[in-house]
């Protein structure tokens, strides 16, 4: 969660981000949203466009040398989410095991800055906790801390 | 200092909002499928309680 993002654009309900990655892939079109799941219960999902207005690649994929980037600029959706979805659950999933590994790995290294405005769940077997490093979680759960 | 949220208060005012946006791509195949997964996985499930628990237990286990 450092300081440099891509800039963003959003939909009016604050539920749709899109954003463009420049590397040396050129531009890409990037596409966050947060998918009403149940009441109050949101899921995390990003992609690609590629090319296809209706269908979508999952995101990493495009190896377009700024991932720490890309990921600063999806956590940062989430300050504009929760400030208006105050209450609401986030869950997020990596769709395969090596980038559900790439978000552990990030959520890691930014957990103290994490925890200072979220409170970050891990799902073990099935079961959440409160996110520890260095486990193997095979998704996330995050909600803002009331304050 | 600003908290993060602060900074992001300021960062929305910032932020473009694009009418166009709102719905766009819910109904792409690659989101349909991750919202499905999202379902089925909290299906017959009370996460907020579940979250609870795990709250309270927290709780109790620093008293």
């Amino acid at each position: 969660m450092g300081k440099e993002k891509y800039t963003v654009e959003a939909g009016e309900d604050l539920l749709t981000y899109t954003f463009y990655s420049d590397g040396p892939k050129g531009r890409i079109l990037k596409i966050v949203l947060y998918q009403l799941v149940s009441k109050d219960l949101y899921n995390l999902a990003f992609g690609d466009a590629n090319g296809n207005q209706h269908e979508f690649d999952d995101f990493v994929r495009s190896d377009n040398g700024d991932t720490e980037l890309v990921l600063a600029t999806v956590a940062s959706t989430l300050y504009n989410f929760f400030e208006h979805y105050n209450g609401a659950l986030v869950v997020a999933k990596g769709s395969t095991h090596s980038r559900t590994r790439l978000y552990r790995r990030y959520l890691n290294t930014f957990l103290d800055t994490i925890n200072k405005d979220f409170i970050l769940y891990g799902e073990l077997e099935g079961k959440f906790e409160r996110f520890k490093k260095g486990l193997n979680y095979q998704s996330f759960l995050i909600t803002k801390i009331e304050k | 200092m600003k908290s993060n949220f602060e900074e992001v208060k300021l960062m929305t005012a910032n932020i473009k909002i694009n009418k166009a946006l709102t719905n766009k791509y819910k109904d792409s195949k690659l989101f349909s499928e991750k919202l499905n997964w999202a379902k089925e996985h909290f299906k017959d499930r009370d996460i907020f309680k579940e979250i609870q628990e795990i709250e309270l237990l927290e709780k109790n286990t620093k008293e």
